[in-house]
């Protein structure tokens, strides 16, 4: 029941139009009593979320960043429609423990516990879509910080071998309304992605068929 | 593939460069599109090539960022793996990927240990030899690039490079194909304009 809650929570998050402001300044955040129960009472409120996206991909070796962009949908209590429309249409959809891929050749369907790779990566990735990485004190430990916009939580993974691939998840939400504004995950050295979440549009009643592969 | 229908030939005179590679140092880098299988796993997401005066670097990831693996060419034999995920961390996956990109970043060289031939379709080809065997480079004579490079094996094709563009500044898209293994690297590149 904890852990659906928290789904929602973080789903719900993700939906805020996202004002980025260099250098904001933070600070650690004094009770964190208040910030969890901001993001409680929302997601209690909240059933559906659609959001456009626009990652960026920074690798050291290349001097641009690599852009992606597209539409994000999320259904209580565990259906996520991930749809890419730049650079090129690729659509991911999880679903009933199911995790189904599609693009202009290939559709795919997966078990998610049954694909090692798929699996870490959808534990990864579906844990910061839903929060469960949030409260995973045994896998990340947490800082909260604020600024006068913005709540930020930087994760940091305990285990090495996750270390590895992830040095640090930065997990930012808007102060007004508690969704997710952005989503930073950075790698060794100066690699990271990160991804903003905008336009978001909550309760509008996604039908179900939209997460039906 | 006949081998018994290859006939000494020379190069054409505007290919004589001694490299047919598509990836130079003054290529600039290129972004594909690409769907890997390996046995019953298929990943997708985006190849990075990025050659340099030093190096060949590549760089795979997935469409939500992950990074896959990341290895460092500085010659066809030497390459330094400077991240591999954990999941599909395999000293044989690693070897074979390091031979296919390898072949496929170089090519072959046109040099004292190779020969130049020519089959029943007037195509000119380079046999080399080297540690891993024999290899063929097929080279297309309007643009000197490879179009296709073969790793022959007993009863029949180890590996094979398609190349297909139709542009000579670079592929559009590349078809890594093995026989005894079930590998499979498909890269479309990505149009940025």
């Amino acid at each position: 029941m904890k852990k659906t809650k928290y789904l929602a929570l973080l789903c719900i998050m993700l939906f805020t139009v996202l004002t980025v402001r260099a250098q904001e300044n933070y600070v650690p955040i004094a009770d964190t009593r208040n910030f969890m129960s901001g993001l409680e009472k929302m997601s209690a409120e909240t059933e559906t979320i659609e959001s456009d996206f626009l990652q960026e991909k920074n690798l050291s070796v290349l001097a641009e960043k690599i852009i992606s962009q597209g539409h994000f949908c999320f259904r209580r209590e565990n259906n996520i429609r991930w749809e890419y429309t730049q650079p090129y249409k690729y659509l991911i959809i999880i679903s009933n423990g199911q995790l189904y891929t599609r693009d202009e050749r290939n559709r795919k369907v997966y078990d998610i516990e049954s694909n090692r790779m798929f699996s870490e990566m959808n534990k990864f990735i579906g844990g910061c879509i839903r929060g469960d990485i949030l409260k995973d004190e045994e896998q990340y430990s947490s800082e909260f910080l604020e600024s006068a916009d913005h709540y930020l939580v930087k994760l940091v993974p305990k285990n090495e071998k996750m270390r590895q691939m992830l040095n640090e998840v930065h997990i930012r939400f808007d102060k007004k309304d508690f969704t997710v504004a952005s989503i930073m995950m950075l790698e060794s050295g100066e690699d990271y992605t990160k991804i903003d979440f905008v336009n978001k549009k909550l309760n509008t009643g996604i039908p179900i068929e939209k997460f039906s592969f | 593939m006949s081998l018994n229908s290859f006939k000494p030939t020379s190069l054409p005179p505007e290919c004589k460069t001694g490299s047919f590679s598509w990836f130079t140092e003054d290529t600039g880098r290129f972004l594909f599109r690409s769907s890997v299988s390996i046995y019953r796993n298929h990943f997708s997401g985006i190849i990075l090539i990025k050659p340099t005066t030093e190096s060949r670097r590549i760089l795979f990831i997935t469409e939500t960022g992950i990074k896959v693996f990341d290895l460092e060419f500085f010659s066809p034999e030497n390459y330094e793996v400077h991240y591999c995920m954990e999941a599909v961390n395999r000293k044989a996956l690693i070897r074979t990927l390091g031979n296919d990109f390898s072949l496929m970043l170089y090519s072959v060289s046109d040099d004292s240990r190779s020969k130049v031939l020519t089959d029943s379709r007037s195509r000119t080809i380079i046999r080399s030899t080297d540690d891993a065997g024999k290899r063929f480079c097929f080279i297309n004579a309007n643009t000197c690039k490879v179009e296709e490079l073969v790793s022959p094996g007993l009863l029949c094709d180890k590996l094979k490079i398609g190349f297909f563009s139709n542009t000579p500044e670079a592929p559009d898209s590349i078809l890594i194909s093995h026989k005894n293994i079930k590998l499979d690297i498909q890269l479309t590149r990505i149009d940025e304009n």
